[in-house]
């Protein structure tokens, strides 16, 4: 926490900064507490095992690229070519499952992701552009290669084997739910209690301090956007594992719901200030409501409206709670 | 950056023995590999070239009349995106049959065209409803997989409605894709001199339907006589559309028809054929017959479209549905009917069931 320090609020700062953050958790959680009862005195099964389960199991993909996404967004960059990182990586896995077994597909996968992330970060960091607009450029590159890559098809019949690995169920929970709570802890821990998640939140704060004070913020934004494409990776295999197929459209629109459930958690857009249980917690939150809508027999474009409506409410709460408790 | 890749390295080798752990711990299941809708031996299966298929008119001759419902019949239907007129339609043709019958149809959809993701859960969580079989029309051909899986272990009816079709679907409702485009080129080849330059407006690049109906447009056209000059993308957008036929126009001035692979597409087809001022001298077939299609051709703007009439096919599945509950063994394929619609029958009533 020393980088934080430079910055001039001090030791009561921090304080207030980690009450804060606390408070969003809360409120995530309270939003999800007022969902699950809303839709349980609508549809009771809402609230049964089953539904829970598959509520965890229907969040896990978008959660996984928003934890990635936390990382790059903490840094106060923004990575819109998620859905088609995930759309790449998919159909070159799928198509070379065969081949490279379960294993080496699962090292592809994240290797794909990590590579097409770190190209995203350097174009950004060397070139010193909006990582929005490399991005927005990315985002169509990386669909297009998906396209050509497979002349448009989708790659069908993938090894039951390699489903099960990751869809199956351990005892009566879901595989998906328990990667997700795993590397829900390897982020936390990454984002909290290490020298590279230090950095990458004080680049976040103010880029210019950080420099000062000996961070290489080049190699940290780049290092932001690996970790966010890797985990684009991880999210290809479980899509992968949950259709048994794989589709050089698949992914699409995921950008918008992942930085969706980031803001919802906590994550200031601006920067410097991440929570990673807040991620998936927003994931969840947003999970559940498509859930709820869905058995509720509502349409889907209402599920459209809720996301909106949630997403301005949280940003809104954020800038209420920065006022008044900072005082900008 | 020698420490940045050693860090990496470590950091994707905990990261794979992570995900192989977890996975490999229950491994053991063994891998049951399913023999539903969803399976595939050989290749996918392809609606219009179906063995055995037969036309919705023709069951009741084969099968004798529609049985009556079991009490309580609750239908799920899973439609790729209702903010589409065709699916809007279909829909309503579903709800229509089922209100004739006194039964429940719930239609759920994705929020948006591409939403593969959205639409499998929304059958995922319509598994936890109890409905007593579903009607699906998959964004993709295999999006919805894991729950017709699910649903068929479960003993329900899945029944493909129109597409994308399921790679091993164990029943099918719809229209002869190909079909569509044949109806077309045939036009064009009694309209029009011999040679003359025509071009398709191809829907989203690898769904079945554009493949199909593009696939009956050209190859017939060729035998025709016709010279194909330009195949583009339109993605089923309108939008889009109109910009390729721009394009098209401007490196085709002598072009003399479009063919589009859907209705929104032939719209925008319209619209650049009317700003290049050669409204009346290029012909323009869409396909779908949606309501705003059929006003164009009324006001002299569309050739025609061929109508595959989606309130009928919404009807037609629930009908062959509540045969399948009933235990009827009805055929693989069964086709709803396609007719192409210009200024001569316009007015025409749409067959009824």
């Amino acid at each position: 926490m020393s980088m934080m320090s430079t910055s001039t609020q001090g030791a009561k700062g921090l304080q207030g900064l980690k009450q804060r953050l606390n408070a969003r958790i809360i409120g995530v959680i309270a939003a999800l507490v007022l969902t699950f009862i809303v839709f349980t005195i609508l549809e009771p099964q809402f609230i049964s095992v089953d539904n829970l389960l598959e509520i965890g199991v229907q969040s896990t993909i978008i959660a996984f690229v928003a934890l990635g996404l936390t990382f790059v967004i903490v840094t106060g960059g923004i990575d819109i070519s998620v859905g088609s990182i995930v759309g790449l990586t998919s159909v070159i896995c799928a198509t070379n499952l065969a081949h490279w077994g379960t294993f080496i597909t699962i090292i592809a996968a994240i290797l794909i992701g990590s590579l097409l992330g770190a190209f995203n970060g350097a174009v950004s960091a060397i070139f010193n552009l909006q990582s929005f607009v490399v991005t927005l450029a990315t985002l169509n590159l990386f669909r297009g290669i998906a396209f050509l890559y497979t002349q448009g098809r989708p790659i069908y019949n993938l090894d039951p084997g390699f489903r099960e690995f990751f869809s199956a169920d351990f005892g009566p929970i879901p595989k998906p739910i328990i990667f997700l709570l795993a590397f829900t802890i390897i982020c936390f821990l990454i984002l909290n209690r290490t020298r590279m998640g230090l950095h990458l939140k004080a680049l976040g704060t103010n880029a210019d301090a950080a420099r000062r004070s000996g961070v290489n913020t080049r190699r940290s934004q780049i290092t932001a956007f690996v970790l966010g494409g890797a985990f684009c990776g991880i999210a290809s295999l479980m899509l992968m594992s949950r259709i048994g197929a794989a589709e050089p459209i698949s992914g699409t629109g995921f950008e918008l719901q992942a930085i969706a459930a980031v803001v919802v958690g906590g994550t200031s857009l601006m920067g410097g200030r991440g929570s990673i249980v807040g991620t998936v917690l927003g994931a969840i939150l947003l999970g559940s409501i498509a859930v709820g809508l869905t058995l509720h027999n509502v349409n889907a474009f209402v599920q459209l409206v809720v996301t909106g409506v949630i997403v301005l409410g949280a940003v809104l709460t954020d800038r209420f709670a920065t006022r008044s408790k900072v005082g900008r | 950056m020698n420490v940045l890749t050693r860090k990496g390295l470590v950091a994707l080798t905990a990261g794979a023995l992570a995900l192989t752990t977890i996975g490999a711990a229950t491994a053991s299941h063994a891998a049951t590999a399913a023999k539903g809708s969803c399976a595939v031996s050989g290749a996918a299966f392809s609606t219009d070239d179906a063995v055995g298929g037969v036309q919705f008119a023709d069951l009741t001759k084969t099968l004798g009349a529609q049985p009556k419902p079991k009490k309580g019949t609750k239908l799920g239907s899973l439609m790729k995106f209702l903010g589409n007129q065709y699916w809007i339609d279909l829909a309503a043709g579903q709800k229509t049959r089922a209100a004739k019958y006194g039964i429940t149809v719930d239609v759920q959809a994705a929020a948006s065209e591409s939403d593969q993701i959205g639409q499998l859960n929304s059958m995922q969580t319509m598994l936890l409803k109890g409905y007593t079989g579903f009607l699906v029309s998959p964004q993709t051909n295999t999006n919805l997989c894991p729950a017709v899986e699910k649903a068929e272990s479960r003993g329900k009816l899945v029944l493909n409605v129109n597409d994308g079709v399921l790679p091993g679907a164990k029943n099918w409702v719809g229209p002869n894709q190909i079909s569509n485009g044949v109806l077309a080129a045939e036009y064009f080849i009694k309209n029009l001199p011999a040679g003359s330059e025509v071009a398709n407006i191809q829907g989203q690049v690898g769904a079945y339907a554009a493949i199909q109906r593009t696939k009956g447009f050209v190859d017939t056209a060729k035998k025709g006589g016709l010279n194909v000059v330009a195949v583009q993308p339109g993605n089923w957008d309108v939008t889009t559309a109109q910009n390729a036929a721009t394009d098209i126009l401007k490196a085709h001035p002598n072009l003399k028809a479009f063919y589009a692979d859907n209705d929104g597409m032939a719209l925008g087809v319209v619209t650049a054929v009317g700003n290049a001022g050669l409204k009346g001298k290029v012909m323009i077939i869409g396909t779908d017959g949606i309501g705003d299609a059929y006003k164009a051709i009324k006001a002299g703007d569309l050739t025609g479209t061929v109508d595959s009439y989606p309130n009928l096919t919404g009807q037609v599945a629930v009908d062959v549905a509540l045969r399948l509950l009933a235990g009827q063994k009805v055929p693989r394929a069964v086709y709803t009917p396609v007719a192409l619609i210009t200024a001569a029958n316009v007015n025409a009533p749409a067959p009824k069931l």
